[in-house]
């Protein structure tokens, strides 16, 4: 059981991985519902223990009571002691089922928890995070394409579909390509700052706000330096908006190739109001 | 009286433990749970029903190492098929509008965790827990064969597979080199 860990060890390469990277907070309450739901836990397991015993201590009583009726008589009753037994012995595991099915250990209600309802007049004041639009209200749809050199841009059209209030969006949304069957091609979007960074921008209810996707043309890359862009086909974009830890897939009009080396990383730009230009 | 109040005394501050033990586990066992399951509400149910089993041993755990049990309820959720169907039956949390103030512009931080988690989307359940345990809780092969109940030989062969894995994907080590050259290959 001595088996020291070497450092140089070749079994176990010492690649230094690197699996951080900035997660959101965690989410509140943890601790309490962790405590609701353990106590229920603790409940059900008395329950069932209580269940199980009650069961053991009838069976045993049972058993005994068999073995005592049938005590004169030394052959047979073994056997019907043994059938006397078999059929209660699943019974502690059942009654551990129906102890728990009807508590369906739910214990997770959005308690506490009050998601920021804005409305279209106020603007976030410094509590409020600045990009507070949810999958509740927000649908994404891709708009119009425009080629450029070696590039072409792609629009992403963000829209606040909720009827009730506005909500706000900042920053740039994570994306990257998928193929027909959900893979992810490449790389995903770089941000890209050159048109302007991050603001603030307000949906009112049917408003719309963009982002500009812009792909590389993989066509470009083929030069006698770059012999690094291998192409694939995108279906599909996976979209993180900005602030959401939950994506959306949105598929592509046409399957487009996009670059899946590094040097042509897809850019996106940080959300505007309107549509693009 | 005195016994009473005492005990009341001592319940309170396990109480305070718990709290203050789930405040400061909590971000690094998300972290973790988020590498095994690739999803951020998944990890946060699988972490959730991990604490809540500790918190249900609470009295036993805290004089031990209560991460280390949160861990191995963590894993146990995790790799025990059982235990999965059933914490898969559990409601998701809808937290899409859990509010994270300073992450305005996550476009870097959504490509980072893509990298990694695409990465490690081609192992086995028990080739991440084993990398997962080995790269972000530092373990080492002997705690990990002690916390997974699998010889070390087991541990040593199940990391070479995933790291082999891992270098053939690319996406990371790739991401590791840029990350450090900063920026153009």
């Amino acid at each position: 059981m001595t088996e020291p860990r070497l450092p140089g060890d070749p079994s176990l390469p010492d690649l230094d991985l690197d699996l951080g990277y900035a997660d959101p907070p965690p989410p509140p309450g943890m601790a309490d519902r962790a405590r609701r739901q353990g106590l229920a836990l603790r409940r059900r397991r008395r329950v069932a223990g209580a269940a199980g015993l009650t069961l053991g201590v009838c069976t045993l009583l049972a058993v005994g009571s068999t073995v005592i009726r049938t005590g004169s008589q030394p052959a047979p009753p073994a056997g019907r002691g043994a059938t006397a037994v078999s059929p209660t012995t699943p019974g502690p595991v059942r009654s551990t089922g129906s102890a728990q099915s009807p508590r369906p250990s739910g214990p997770l209600p959005p308690v506490g928890r009050t998601p920021p309802i804005p409305t279209a007049s106020s603007v976030p004041g410094p509590s409020t995070p600045p990009s507070d639009c949810t999958f509740a209200v927000l649908t994404v749809r891709i708009g119009t394409s425009q080629g450029a050199a070696g590039h072409s841009y792609t629009e992403l059209v963000f829209r606040n579909s909720g009827a009730r209030g506005g909500c706000t969006l900042y920053g740039a949304p994570g994306v990257s390509f998928l193929d027909a069957n959900g893979r992810m091609l490449g790389f995903p979007a770089q941000k890209d700052t050159s048109q302007g960074g991050s603001k603030q921008v307000l949906l009112a209810p049917g408003g719309t706000a963009y982002s500009a996707l812009g792909i590389p043309d993989p066509g470009v890359y083929g030069g006698p330096t770059a012999s690094v862009c291998s192409a694939g086909q995108a279906t599909q974009l996976n979209v993180y908006p900005p602030n959401l830890r939950q994506s959306v897939r949105v598929p592509l009009p046409s399957a487009i190739s996009v670059c899946t080396t590094r040097p042509a990383t897809a850019t996106i730009t940080p959300v505007q109001g309107g549509r693009m230009p | 009286m005195a016994a009473g109040a005492q005990r009341a005394a001592a319940e309170r501050t396990a109480e305070e433990e718990f709290t203050e033990f789930v405040e400061g586990a909590s971000r690094r066992l998300l972290h973790a749970a988020d590498l095994l399951t690739g999803d951020r509400a998944r990890a946060e149910d699988l972490v959730q029903n991990a604490l809540a089993r500790t918190y249900a041993r609470w009295s036993h755990v805290r004089a031990g190492n209560p991460e280390a049990y949160v861990r191995r309820a963590m894993l146990n959720g995790y790799l025990d098929w059982w235990r999965r169907l059933r914490w898969r039956e559990l409601p998701l949390v809808e937290d899409a509008g859990g509010a994270a103030p300073e992450l305005g512009d996550h476009a870097v931080d959504v490509a980072r965790r893509d990298a990694v988690q695409r990465a490690l989307a081609g192992l086995t359940r028990r080739e991440r827990a084993v990398v997962v345990l080995r790269y972000w809780f530092d373990l080492s092969e002997l705690q990990i064969a002690e916390e997974l109940h699998i010889a070390p030989g087991t541990v040593k062969s199940t990391a070479n597979r995933a790291l082999h894995r891992l270098r053939q994907s690319d996406h990371l080590v790739q991401d590791h080199r840029i990350g450090r050259t900063g920026g153009t290959p």
